[in-house]
């Protein structure tokens, strides 16, 4: 099993006392991990890390085995990311802003970008300012421009958010597929684990600024009905540790 | 090299998209075209030929353009390359990207620094036209190696917005206090003749220096290692903010 993202050991402190300590975390090719906390438990702070947006104050990350800290070019070259709200140019249509990111690819060309505005629907709005799209549109262009250059890593913090019915089942799908028929690893966020459950193979579950409990979403199932149990017996049993 | 020439290419679209910097660029020409509409009429009510023909435009209006509007430019464009996209956080579209910090550094600087090339060269181009019309044409190399010496101390100025842009989180205040500063560091320079040599401000008529009566190589060399000094502390303070700044 190729490893894709090998997170070790990667501690952050914030100013304000927050952050994560200690977390060690391995996501294979074809796997897609849901990360699993309430807010504020550095769900996004793992992934802020993981895409160089924030310094760790310890620890290594590693895409594909190369250092994100010491290659971050090459480390993420096989690497797509969304995080927290998208990063777009709202003066900017959907396909210039597509074409921006686009230029760092050597292998992304007009028909690539055609080809995500379509998988989000975002195909007929094209040459509309990005500044105009509403909430939903825009998360939809920011999964484009993180798909668009067939990454083998995606980082996606809430990606679901602001997203219509019809939009959540076609981003579910979308993800299940590239995981399936490409391999493309995924390391996905959300505070609704009823969401998680569907889209993910593995959960981990944060807890204290620390990973509580990471396991296939097969075996999180064994005992409980639903991922939402299993979060609370998970977080229960950390408080009870606590206690004791 | 070909992740930071992507990155150049981004950010000189980005600019080219914003309309202000055209808009600008016409109230400029604009201005030129009056002034030289004003002089022509002026020869012509006053009769006086030799007063619209030792004029030439571009050499005239050189000094608003290097010291005030080019500048203004300048400004403005590290603010919408830095500070806006901070504010917004765009500019995460680009550190999520297969390109290093300092290529991004790089990228910025150097869009900002070839918009106000582009920005003054256009000036040359109308003002050169003006001034043929207004029968001035006479120094027209001349003020064309003076406008490109002139674009040469606009990437000092460039460096220190980009290193103020680092030290605020909103765009306005990065405008303002960059303004203010270049404002400040400019009068001063006329308060002070003694003071004026070490200021960079001093040197945005860079082409002073080099054409017409030219200094001694070694107060040029002085010069020269001055406004280096200058950019590189700029550019090593900012650089730096860049580099440990988390988004």
């Amino acid at each position: 099993m190729c490893k894709v993202l090998e997170i070790e050991k990667i501690t952050k402190r914030y100013k304000n006392g927050r952050g994560v300590t200690n977390i060690t975390l391995t996501v294979n090719a074809g796997e897609i991990v849901g990360l699993l906390g309430p807010n504020g438990s550095g769900k996004t702070t793992i992934m802020k890390t993981v895409g160089g947006l924030i310094h760790a104050d310890s620890g290594k990350i590693k895409i594909l085995g190369i250092d994100t800290e010491s290659e971050t070019e090459a480390a993420l070259a096989e690497t797509g990311s969304l995080i927290e709200n998208p990063a777009l140019h709202g003066f900017m249509t959907a396909e210039q802003n597509l074409r921006l990111a686009a230029a760092y690819y050597p292998d992304v060309n007009d028909e690539r970008i055609e080809k995500v505005l379509e998988l989000v629907g975002l195909l007929p709005y094209r040459s509309d300012k990005v500044g105009r799209f509403s909430l939903g549109m825009k998360q939809r262009l920011g999964l484009a421009s993180a798909m668009l250059s067939e990454p083998k890593l995606l980082i996606l913090d809430e990606p679901l958010n602001g997203l219509d019915i019809e939009g959540v089942i076609r981003v579910r799908e979308l993800i299940g597929r590239l995981s399936e028929e490409r391999g493309t690893a995924c390391l996905i966020s959300g505070h609704v684990a009823a969401e998680l459950e569907k889209i993910c193979t593995h959960v981990a579950v944060l807890h204290n600024d620390r990973l509580a409990a990471f396991d296939t979403v097969e075996n999180a199932l064994k005992f409980r009905p639903t991922l939402e149990d299993y979060y609370i017996s998970v977080v229960r049993e950390c408080e009870g540790r606590l206690a004791l | 090299m070909k992740s930071y020439a992507s990155c150049l290419c981004g950010e000189l679209k980005k600019l080219a998209v914003r309309k202000k910097y055209l808009i600008l660029t016409i109230v400029m020409a604009a201005v030129s075209i009056a002034l030289t509409m004003l002089l022509m009429l002026a020869k012509e009510a006053l009769s006086r030929e030799s007063l619209s023909v030792t004029v030439n435009i571009s050499m005239t209006l050189l000094p608003i353009f290097a010291s005030a509007a080019v500048p203004l430019i300048g400004i403005m464009a590290v603010c919408d390359l830095f500070a806006s996209e901070y504010h917004s956080t765009a500019i995460k579209a680009q550190l999520l990207r297969p390109v290093t910090r300092f290529k991004i550094y790089t990228a910025k600087l150097t869009a900002a620094w070839l918009m106000c090339a582009v920005v003054m060269l256009a000036e040359f181009a109308v003002t050169a036209l003006c001034s043929v019309f207004a029968g001035g044409g006479s120094g027209l190399w001349y003020a064309f190696g003076a406008y490109i010496l002139d674009i040469l101390p606009e990437i000092i100025l460039i460096l220190m917005a980009a290193l103020i842009n680092q030290c605020t989180k909103s765009p306005t205040s990065a405008m303002f206090l960059s303004i203010i500063i270049y404002l400040a560091a400019k009068l001063s320079g006329y308060v002070s003749a003694s003071g004026s040599s070490m200021l960079f401000t001093s040197y945005m008529e860079w082409h002073r220096l080099w054409l017409g009566t030219a200094l001694p190589i070694r107060d040029l060399l002085t010069k020269c290692a001055l406004l280096f000094g200058y950019g590189l502390t700029f550019f090593s303070g900012g650089y730096l903010l860049f580099l440990k700044k988390e988004f």
